[in-house]
């Protein structure tokens, strides 16, 4: 058995120590082609760590240095969350960072124009679509859809790029959660996220999920996976969501987050099983040398 | 131990906001305060340790404990929190 096999794959050539078993037949599971990338969240999601609390200074740290790797996106927070959040959406979004910038808001105008006095070009805006999150929030199905259209129209009006991110969308019914992501789109949603707020898919559901509302948006429509790691899943629920075609994977540092946290985006382990599993260049090989100090900063 | 805001909320429906209930892991469910505590989590705190708040005092208590947690770059405590109660609420 060679130990040195990345047959197939982007990895560097020295220094992976790998089972072939992953690439054998009957065990290799095909993935779509096309590159994966990160959607970093440490800054937002990440904060909402038990004790965690993030300057603007540092949250600034941060995001260059997740630029200094590579990542594609970075969620640099959710500025009506308070002044602190506000400043250090700016300061970033300001910052001259290749990193597309984006920012996070509830489907609430108010947290729409805080992004867009700060400068946003693109956003997240998240509504609950399971029913037990809408009754938690006094909610009804079509209220939800509704503030939803009416925040997404608002930024797009106003020029900002919108992904619609279902809160808790892997306890959602599928017809109903098929009618958010159409009405999302309908008011000029240009991304979908794919949300398993609880952390409560293993990996198989995931894939099916994703390669659902695939099905149900086509080709065209990129197609997020958000995920948290209650029962350790994350990453490979994250893995089974490129499998089921995701092109953006949401993830933090060293996988913090609310709860348990989310896969972590860029920690060794998990883009190495990306690109062990995959073959699919999520970051390219010359960007692993930085991973330690991010992760230790 | 949550400490966002938003779950506050949704603290009394577990389910909402929890993959399985606290009582199956022999698990405590508890309301921590800090930077990201919201109005709810005051009032569930307050509650908790027998604190009588006014929504008024509640608002001026949620800003101290924020600004407080913002500082310390850590947990507000409950020793800390009946302090600031302390010095918002005039005595009975």
């Amino acid at each position: 058995m060679s130990w040195n096999s990345t047959a197939g794959s982007s990895l560097p050539r020295e220094g992976h120590w790998i089972s072939d078993l992953n690439h054998r037949n009957g065990v290799e599971r095909k993935f779509p082609a096309g590159s994966v990338k990160f959607y970093d969240t440490t800054l937002r999601d990440g904060e909402q760590s038990v004790g965690v609390v993030l300057t603007p200074r540092k949250k600034l740290e941060i995001a260059e240095a997740l630029d200094d790797l590579g990542v594609g996106r970075i969620e640099a927070g959710f500025p009506r969350v308070s002044a602190d959040d506000a400043e250090a959406f700016g300061l970033i979004a300001n910052g001259g960072l290749r990193a597309e910038i984006w920012g996070f808001g509830r489907a609430l105008k108010a947290d729409i124009d805080e992004l867009l006095r700060l400068g946003a070009r693109a956003t997240v805006i998240e509504t609950p679509t399971s029913a037990i999150k809408l009754k938690a929030y006094g909610l009804n199905v079509e209220e939800a859809k509704r503030r939803a259209a009416e925040a997404i129209a608002y930024a797009r009006k106003n020029g900002v790029k919108v992904a619609f991110f279902a809160v808790d969308g892997t306890r959602t019914e599928l017809e109903v959660l098929r009618d958010f992501y159409k009405s999302a789109l309908d008011a000029g949603a240009e991304e979908l996220v794919v949300v398993d707020t609880i952390g409560v898919c293993g990996p198989e559901a995931v894939e099916f999920l994703v390669r659902q509302v695939r099905e149900w948006v086509g080709a065209p429509v990129p197609l997020h996976f958000h995920g948290h790691n209650d029962f350790g899943l994350a990453t490979a629920c994250a893995i089974a969501a490129v499998r089921g075609s995701a092109e953006w994977i949401q993830g933090t540092i060293n996988g913090m987050g609310e709860r348990a946290g989310t896969g972590a985006a860029c920690g060794r382990p998990r883009t190495g099983a990306m690109e062990t599993r995959s073959g699919r260049e999520s970051v390219h090989a010359g960007e692993w040398g930085g991973r330690k100090p991010v992760s230790h900063p | 131990m949550r400490e966002s805001g938003a779950v506050a909320s949704q603290f009394h429906i577990p389910e909402a906001i929890e993959p399985y209930s606290a009582e199956l892991v022999g698990a405590t469910r508890a309301i921590v305060l800090g930077k990201k505590s919201g109005i709810d989590s005051i009032a569930i705190k307050s509650k908790e340790l027998g604190i009588s708040l006014t929504t008024e005092q509640q608002q001026a208590v949620l800003a101290v404990v924020k600004r407080t947690g913002t500082e310390k770059r850590g947990l507000v405590s409950d020793a800390e929190f009946m302090d600031i109660c302390a010095k918002l609420r005039p005595p009975v």
